[in-house]
């Protein structure tokens, strides 16, 4: 049982320069060189204490990050943060360069695209009705979607194989079809940066890694940039190689496998006694909990707004 | 680079008309335009030609062409009529036909908006308590002593208009003091606003000795008072939130779907729901000030419609309007005719066909429970406030 594994290679540098030429599609491209996303000093919550406490990071263009942490650590905190849905008490965000104080909740819409965690699916919407809400920011107060949304939003449908599905509707779909179904829709979106709330909690194995691919797929072929909360770690070794941990709304650590998945910070930050495991054969790291001999300590702040 | 793929992937327009084309509701949308563009306009000739008087529709027609050839100043066209019968047409019936069909419309309107911002099946327009407060307002208005007359009919339904809308902002008032306008607080301070209006109009029906006649019939419901200053006196409002509601079309999708989803996708979710909030609320408030409380068809119209077109609110919305409208006036028709001389209040007559008809829907198909399961919200609000004030 060895402790720690050496880390996966090819770790995608956090300062990593925008991949993006200047296809100026999205029309409010940072200036070049500044990270794709970066929060400077920022504290956010929920009116009382804020649950975000001074966290500083950048990501660049064309990173695969996942998020990990304890419930009430603030990973879905700095999701909505990061996209604006929350505006920080103190410190900036900057998406591109630009920031989002200054920026429309559409211009920052075609910037990030969000998929939450367990959104609305049991609804008279088609698979297609759907995708097209992605095209929403790029379009104007009543204009309605044209042939170039058309376009786009079957291009998402085509890449996350929802296309056969496009009139289905989306009450009808399983758990799987409706999660690739809204990752479609934040395709259509077009944007940079793709956020992800806990995209396969409710999803069983085989949709797991189909979905964990898939995300895989877009970073690889169109180089956009994904950062995803992910509880289970396991999953979370077997598909990314860059991780964020973060506890009591805190950034507590960053960078590769075997800089991160430390039993030490694990077990501080989760408050349990940690395994981490080298699978000789693959490379591929496992993350065991053992059972408590004692019940957890509440150190990580409010559970109510993760999770 | 992703940009360039696009766009040699990018297939022939035609074909993406095709594509829109198609979809399980297409069809169904059509249909229903075209039956509703059709059936509108005979159903308000017809409404307009049933009654103690029959008059042909054709006649009805004509009328009509006189009256607004009238209106414009032309010369009037056609054989000369008794003008006693153009007055039966257009001073009588064809106002409270219009009525019956834009308080529909109306009423509709607001319910799809509530449904969708409260992303609950069972809100509709009475949700925050605007019935409640329109009734208070009438019965504090004929308890001041103020009749139908005054103000040519004016006094009351202006009474009742800003009970409606007193009663709205207030539940909204509450709700962002406790809780900053989350759907579920918004929807118990409407719950709360309306049994506290209730029970103040409880005391006042108590209490009101020789205007207790007055006062239940206007709770009732109903367009028998209707002129056409009552539609100019709620065009005006009806216009104004229509066209806020339908200028949010998208936003509601995306309300629909969650705060989040509307967040990600650009829509300030807080502020969509204030300015929609507003409209429906302006929709249902001019629609109950001049027809009192009816219930149902605010609740019904838009799961039927839904049910035919989908979610989409840009179908939504103009289906439901013209439905709704439809709806009204063929109630308020059979009101009238079913037990002629007498007339039923319009409200007892959409609660006694709408009831049963909205358990036949339920039972069809089990999608219809989709744009459900919204947690326990639910089951707080709803039908209670409106059918309670409404059918009594």
């Amino acid at each position: 049982m060895a402790r720690v594994a050496p880390a996966a290679a090819g770790t995608p540098g956090v300062w990593e320069m925008t991949r993006l030429t200047g296809s100026g599609g999205g029309g409010s491209d940072g200036h070049d060189g500044a990270p794709l996303i970066e929060m400077r000093d920022v504290d956010a919550g929920y009116g009382g204490a804020p649950v975000l406490r001074r966290v500083s990071l950048a990501l660049g263009g064309g990173s695969f990050t996942a998020l990990i942490g304890p419930n009430g650590g603030g990973k879905s905190t700095l999701l909505r943060t990061a996209s604006r849905m929350l505006r920080p008490s103190r410190g900036t965000v900057l998406l591109a360069g630009n920031d989002v104080r200054r920026m429309s909740q559409s211009g920052v819409a075609r910037i990030v695209g969000f998929v939450p965690q367990s959104p609305q699916t049991d609804l008279e919407f088609t698979v297609e009705d759907v995708v097209l809400m992605g095209r929403y920011p790029h379009l104007s107060g009543m204009q309605r979607p044209g042939p170039r949304d058309l376009a786009a939003a079957e291009e998402a449908m085509r890449a996350t194989a929802v296309l056969d599905l496009r009139h289905r509707r989306l009450a009808e779909l399983s758990g799987g079809e409706a999660q690739r179904a809204l990752i479609a829709r934040c395709l259509a979106q077009k944007p940079r940066l793709l956020l992800l709330d806990e995209p396969t909690s409710h999803l069983d194995l085989a949709y797991q890694v189909e979905i964990m691919a898939l995300l895989k797929r877009l970073n690889a072929t169109d180089g956009l940039s994904i950062l995803a909360v992910l509880h289970d770690l396991n999953l979370a070794t077997q598909f990314f190689s860059h991780f964020l941990l973060i506890s009591g709304g805190r950034i507590v650590s960053e960078g590769g496998a075997d800089d991160v998945l430390s039993p030490g910070l694990l077990g501080e930050a989760y408050g349990a006694d940690i395994d981490v495991l080298h699978d000789a054969a693959g490379g591929v790291i496992r993350v065991l909990a053992r059972p408590p001999r004692e019940p957890r300590a509440a150190t990580h702040g409010g559970d109510t707004h993760d999770g | 680079m992703r940009q360039e793929t696009q766009q040699r992937r990018q297939p022939s327009t035609s074909e993406h008309e095709h594509a829109a084309a198609q979809g399980p509701f297409a069809r169904n949308r059509r249909l229903l335009a075209a039956a509703l563009l059709i059936l509108l306009p005979s159903a308000v000739v017809l409404a307009v030609s049933v009654g103690a008087v029959r008059i042909p529709p054709r006649e009805v027609v004509a009328a009509v062409v006189r009256g607004l050839s009238g209106l414009v100043g032309a010369t009037p066209v056609g054989l000369p009529e008794p003008p006693v019968q153009d007055a039966i047409i257009l001073q009588l019936r064809l106002p409270r036909v219009l009525l019956a069909a834009l308080c529909g419309a109306a009423l509709s309107l607001a319910g799809v908006a509530f449904q969708a911002v409260f992303r609950n099946p069972l809100a509709d327009p009475y949700m925050l308590g605007a019935s409640s407060g329109a009734a208070l307002g009438a019965a504090a208005a004929v308890l001041a002593g103020l009749t139908f007359g005054t103000l040519g009919g004016a006094a009351v339904p202006a009474c009742a208009f800003v009970g409606a809308l007193t009663a709205v902002a207030l539940a909204y008032g509450l709700a962002r003091r406790a809780s900053g306008t989350s759907t579920l607080g918004l929807l118990l301070a409407g719950v709360v606003v309306g049994s506290w209006a209730a029970s103040a109009l409880s005391l006042l029906i108590y209490f009101s000795g020789r205007f207790l006649a007055q006062i239940v019939f206007w709770l009732m419901g109903g367009f028998g008072a209707a002129t056409w200053r009552s539609i100019g006196a709620a065009l005006p409002y009806m216009t104004v939130g229509g066209a806020v509601v339908f200028g949010r079309a998208r936003d509601l999708n995306l309300l629909v779907m969650g705060d989040e989803t509307a967040m990600g996708l650009g829509v300030d979710a807080e502020r969509s729901r204030r300015w929609l909030v507003a409209g429906a609320s302006l929709l249902t408030a001019a629609a109950v000030a001049v027809s009192g409380p009816i219930g149902f068809v605010g609740l019904l119209v838009p799961h039927l419609v839904r049910f035919l077109v989908g979610a989409d609110h840009w179908h939504l919305l103009p289906a439901a309007a013209g439905a709704g409208a439809l709806l009204m006036v063929l109630a308020d028709t059979v009101a009238r005719t079913v037990l002629a001389p007498t007339e039923l209040p319009v409200g007892i007559v959409t609660a006694l066909c709408g009831g049963p008809f909205f358990l036949w829907l339920l039972t069809r198909r089990a999608r219809f429970r989709s744009f459900g399961g919204f947690g326990g919200a639910g089951g707080a609000g709803g039908g209670g406030d409106a059918g309670g004030m409404g059918d009594d």
